[in-house]
């Protein structure tokens, strides 16, 4: 299992080079918020979902792109001829994504989180707010959009993934603006999530490989 | 254990509503080796890549060393080596690379047997695998397959590719893996000549239907070519039964029928032609019988062009 | 039909639905925006002036001229010489409402924690004490002043700078918008009200209320609204004028000695002059509104929420804080002061409680309400917004220019909601807060449907037979495509307990079920059966039309022949 990981990550590492650019940008702006700006600016970055956007587009694509080179490399019909059931190597990929959506989002909690622990005159209720509440799902919305991804890059249209993860992806980043941070969101993305899962469990299983 | 490694019954597959399957019904018992012969087109690779998991069938059952072949489990999928038409390994990858990934994803391995195949092959580890020719992509995959030393191989077309001496070193790894006990082998190939050196019982494909399965030495008794020359005008239709091919030129009359019996001679004894020779074939020329339609000619098409 | 296949068809249909509903969510938005947008100003604005609750002033009129803000004086008119109240209704409360994400920025975490930008006050649920941060000067002994910052514990026996078990502890507090550092508070538990002085860190108890369910409270010092936007339900007393930009308070002519001054305020200001005043209002959860008096300890009625009119009429005048999407409660208060310069510090202070004014908001944010009520609690005077003399409620849909046609946008896009959801949402009125209501996404409770259901209650026929009516497209619509379903269903074979469940599925969840069904249906091509002539799925070993199997040896012709 551990080497189907190595796998896809060696092969989508260019996806895990740019998150970990763009997430080390974000967290400089963040920890210089925090420690110059005052508490109603830390509140505004954190819910506001702009900082977000990149990354989830990167996570859509990292999905898009597992199935899409699966299909014409077809990497997961040499692999179902090893010791390897369609199983492993599906989990394999999805393991993969979801250490991309906490590369993205790991650094940027651990950061604000650190930054305003030490920062005075921040209640302890701020830092329950900012980690389940707003980063949470946030987290949980890239890796929505990650499965989305996964369900769109099957085809061997390369329009097709893209331009319809991006709409999708869309559409489901405002699912937070409306639903705010709480157990609603949680609830409707958690529930996305083991979908588009089940979903691309699915396709995956029974397509020809 | 069954005593059979593949088993297929009434295997019906359907592509955008083209049947290329019909009710294929097969088994090849432990220790065969299985030739699976057919045309292009013929569903060769279709089965295999049913028998392998890697497409559903329409409708039918499968068994591959008595697991479904939908679902073989990993511990099944371990004791399988393969190697695919067009030689498909990932393209971007290294040799090296692709060594590694097998190595850690098989069961089991024989590294000093792989090593000895790649020294034969002289295989360049550190080249990308598309660059590698057509040949030595073959050499690499066929490697790849032994080195698993798998109790069940399924080859699709494996010398495709590979020069002579390639080929014939193939061919003695091949008879060096089948010395060893238990093994089993399921291939396809166009070279005729080396299914005839290696298999046991074939397999051939025509028109979605399996026509012919059956040991190698009883497909050759059982289909029987004869040159018949009548004295005067040819009879007209000899009502003789599972006649293959039948050409007609003056007063001579070539048949070729599959299980020729004593019943068969006796009909066409009825007719008095003056000589009825056996004309011996080789599977090549069985294979062609059995697989040309009709009034297929290469003496006709070199005509029209 | 297979598990995996059941799930399947289970993830994509809520997928679709999730999209399907978003999609439909800014659609609606987009009409209700516009819909809102269109009232004119005149009708979204209720001022009575003079108010009628000052001693000496003629009684409350009516006016739906703009109130003498901050920001909007009439240089014609420098001077205000009767006190006013006035609020507004403004297209921000409902887009606000519609964005849960924006509820972050105004609390973080909930009513009963307070954050302000250097110091905060929070309720520590786990330690059952109020926590009270905030910075200070004290000059040093060298003469200097120096920063400095202080965390107090506050519990029912005391406060403290550290939470010590000895402080006891609160469960569950009801407390105000709190803007100093002395303020009441109420336990639900313990029934209890306590005053809370941070500065001279004590803690003072009040009455305990009887156990009574009419008299569970809600809140202290009611307000309801949003207090990080501005225009939205406000209310201003204006009194008289003294100074360009500056508000100031009202000297009361008629009350008291005649060597008395008395001024009044409204309960922005009272804090400032008489932070030690004794009176609190408080909400229960019928609406009812009271002031209690520490000095006195007594709970007096002073007034209620008053229910604004709906689209479907309700006579009822007093309304639920749960059924009100916004509200706001100002009481209005008269100050003795000796000496009276409030630029000296008082010798004696003495407060008397003048009246209230209380506005609130509907749950679908189309109708507002003003109402004025005596110190006895006694409605004075009471106004609604209208346009054209039609109540809001009912006229924000026809009558302002285009409004017909964004009416006639939003019901059919309300109509495309699955069938299950409109009946949930004309079912489940009370079950989602009239703050989330716009934020729905599946139970929509300020739809045509959720309106409905919450009207009307004493007749119930008419009131079912209006629903049904109005649910009609929607209902169409489903049932014609569950009949589509069906035709295409049984041509490509699917058992008859899928055909139903499918024809259910799609009664019930409508257009989002019929797209699931065009995603998941049987789509390899099919062959012509040999027997029927029709077309069969070649994954099944019958035809699902004359049930024949694929081997026919009655279809296939013998090779033998007797002719001529």
């Amino acid at each position: 299992m551990w080497t189907l990981i190595k796998r896809e990550i060696e092969d989508n590492y260019i996806f895990f080079v740019i998150t970990l650019l763009i997430t080390l940008i974000f967290c400089a702006i963040f920890a210089w918020q925090i420690y110059y700006g005052n508490f109603r600016d830390v509140l505004v970055l954190v819910t506001s979902l702009w900082n977000v956007f990149p990354l989830v587009l990167i996570f859509c694509g990292l999905g898009a792109a597992q199935m899409y080179w699966d299909r014409t490399k077809k990497i997961s019909a040499l692999l179902a001829t090893l010791p390897v059931g369609r199983g492993q190597i599906f989990s394999a990929r999805v393991i993969a994504g979801f250490l991309l959506v906490v590369t993205g989002m790991f650094p940027l909690a651990a950061v604000t989180v650190v930054a305003i622990l030490t920062k005075p005159l921040i209640p302890g209720s701020l830092v329950r707010l900012i980690f389940p509440q707003a980063m949470a799902p946030v987290f949980l919305l890239g890796f929505v959009c990650y499965c989305v991804g996964l369900q769109a890059g099957w085809t061997s249209s390369k329009i097709v993934p893209t331009l319809g993860s991006i709409v999708i992806s869309v559409i489901l980043i405002s699912l937070i603006a409306i639903k705010g941070f709480g157990w609603e969101s949680y609830l409707l993305l958690i529930l996305l999530i083991s979908a588009c899962l089940a979903r691309a469990w699915h396709t995956f299983s029974k397509v020809p490989l | 254990m069954s005593e059979y490694a593949i088993q297929i019954e009434n295997l019906v597959k359907y592509f955008d509503g083209r049947c290329v399957l019909d009710s294929i019904d097969l088994k090849v018992p432990q220790g065969c080796i299985y030739g699976l012969l057919g045309r292009n087109g013929a569903g060769k690779t279709t089965i295999i890549r049913i028998l392998l998991g890697l497409e559903p069938a329409t409708r039918g059952r499968t068994i591959v060393l008595g697991e479904s072949s939908w679902q073989l489990p990993v511990s099944v999928l371990g004791q399988i080596g393969y190697v695919a038409e067009g030689h498909n390994l990932i393209p971007n990858y290294s040799v090296q690379k692709i060594v590694g990934l097998y190595k850690s994803l098989s069961a089991h391995w024989n590294e000093q047997f792989f090593r000895r195949l790649i020294e034969t092959f002289k295989l360049p580890m550190e080249r990308k695998v598309s660059q590698l020719s057509r040949g030595m992509r073959a050499q690499l995959n066929l490697s790849l397959a032994m080195a698993t030393e798998p109790k069940l191989l399924i080859l699709d077309d494996p010398t495709l590719g590979l020069d002579t001496v390639s080929r014939r070193q193939f061919l003695e790894l091949a008879i060096e893996l089948i010395s060893r006990d238990g093994r089993t082998i399921l291939f396809c190939s166009h070279i005729l000549s080396d299914v005839e050196r290696l298999a046991d019982r074939i397999g051939i494909l025509r028109a979605g239907k399996l026509v012919v399965d059956c040991e190698l030495e009883q497909l050759k008794k059982r289909v029987r070519k004869l040159r018949v020359i009548f004295d005067g005008d040819l009879p007209g239709e000899i009502p003789i039964t599972e006649i293959i091919a039948q050409k007609r030129q003056g007063r001579e009359m070539i048949i070729t029928a599959a299980n020729w019996n004593e019943n068969k001679q006796a009909i066409l004894n009825i007719f008095k032609p003056a000589s009825c020779t056996d004309i011996p074939m080789t599977l090549e020329e069985i294979f062609i019988e059995c697989t040309a339609w009709a009034g297929e000619s290469i003496a006709d098409y070199e005509k029209e062009n | 039909m297979s598990g995996s296949k059941m799930i399947n068809i289970i993830a994509r249909g809520f997928i679709v639905l999730v999209i399907f509903s978003l999609i439909l969510f800014w659609a609606r938005f987009r009409c209700w925006n516009k819909l809102f947008s269109n009232i004119p100003e005149s009708s979204r604005i209720l001022a009575i002036y003079p108010s009628g609750l000052i001693p000496g002033e003629p009684p409350p009129h009516f006016s739906n001229k703009k109130g003498y803000t901050m920001s909007e004086l009439d240089p014609n008119e420098p001077n205000v010489h009767f006190s006013q109240v006035h609020c507004s209704l403004e297209p921000q409360l409902f887009f606000n409402n519609a964005f849960g994400i924006l509820k972050t920025l105004s609390t973080p975490y909930d009513i009963n924690e307070k954050i302000y930008y250097n110091n905060y006050l929070c309720f520590d649920k786990r330690k059952g004490l109020i926590v009270s941060r905030y910075k200070y000067e004290e000059r040093s002994d060298a003469g200097e002043m120096i920063a400095k910052s202080i965390e107090l514990f506050a519990g029912p026996h005391g406060v403290s700078q550290t939470p010590e078990p000895s402080l006891g502890r609160f469960n569950d507090l009801i407390m105000g918008d709190i803007q100093s550092r002395s303020f009441w508070i109420y336990d639900n538990k313990l029934r209890q009200f306590y005053l809370l002085d941070f500065v001279e860190r004590t803690v003072k108890k009040g009455i305990q209320l009887e156990k009574s369910n009419t008299r569970e409270l809600v809140a202290i010092e009611i307000i309801n609204s949003w207090p990080y936007y501005s225009g939205s339900v406000g209310w201003i007393s204006s009194v008289k004028w003294i100074e360009k930009y500056k508000w100031e308070y009202k000297e009361i002519t008629v009350m008291g000695e005649s060597n008395e001054k008395w001024y009044c305020f409204s309960q922005d200001m009272i804090k400032t002059y008489a932070p030690a005043q004794p009176y609190v209002s408080v909400l229960d959860k019928t609406g009812q509104i009271y002031i209690y008096d520490s000095n006195e300890e007594s709970l007096k009625p002073a007034g209620y929420l008053p229910r604004p009119p709906s689209l479907f009429m309700s006579n009822e005048p007093q309304s639920q804080p749960k059924e009100l999407l916004v509200y706001k409660a100002l009481p209005v208060y008269a100050i003795l002061r000796t000496p009276p310069d409030f630029n000296k510090p008082p010798e004696r202070v003495e407060v008397k409680y003048l009246g209230m004014n209380v506005s609130s908001v509907s749950r679908e944010g189309t109708a507002m309400t003003l109402a004025v009520f005596d110190p006895n609690g006694k409605q004075i005077y009471r106004v609604n917004t209208n346009i054209n003399g039609i109540p809001s409620a009912q006229a924000i849909y026809t009558q302002p220019p285009g409004s017909s046609l964004l009416t006639a946008i939003e019901y059919g896009i309300e109509s495309l909601q699955p069938p299950l959801f409109e009946l949930a949402s004309y079912l489940c009125d009370d079950i989602i807060k009239p703050s989330a209501g716009y934020r729905s996404l599946f139970i929509l409770p300020n739809s045509f449907m959720g309106m409905l259901g919450r009207a009307m209650p004493q007749r119930f026929v008419e009131k079912q037979i209006l629903a049904l009516l109005w649910m009609c497209p929607s209902l169409i619509l489903s049932v014609w495509l569950s009949n589509k379903i069906r035709k295409d269903a049984k041509l490509t074979g699917l058992s008859s307990m899928a055909v139903k469940a499918w024809m259910a599925g799609t009664i019930a969840f409508g257009l989002p079920a019929y797209i699931t069904y065009r995603l998941t249906r049987y789509k390899e091509v099919m062959i012509t059966c040999r027997n029927c002539g029709k077309l069969r799925r070649p994954d099944m070993d019958t035809c699902h039309h004359c049930g024949s199997k694929w081997d026919l040896p009655e279809l296939v012709a013998p090779n033998w022949r007797i002719c001529d």
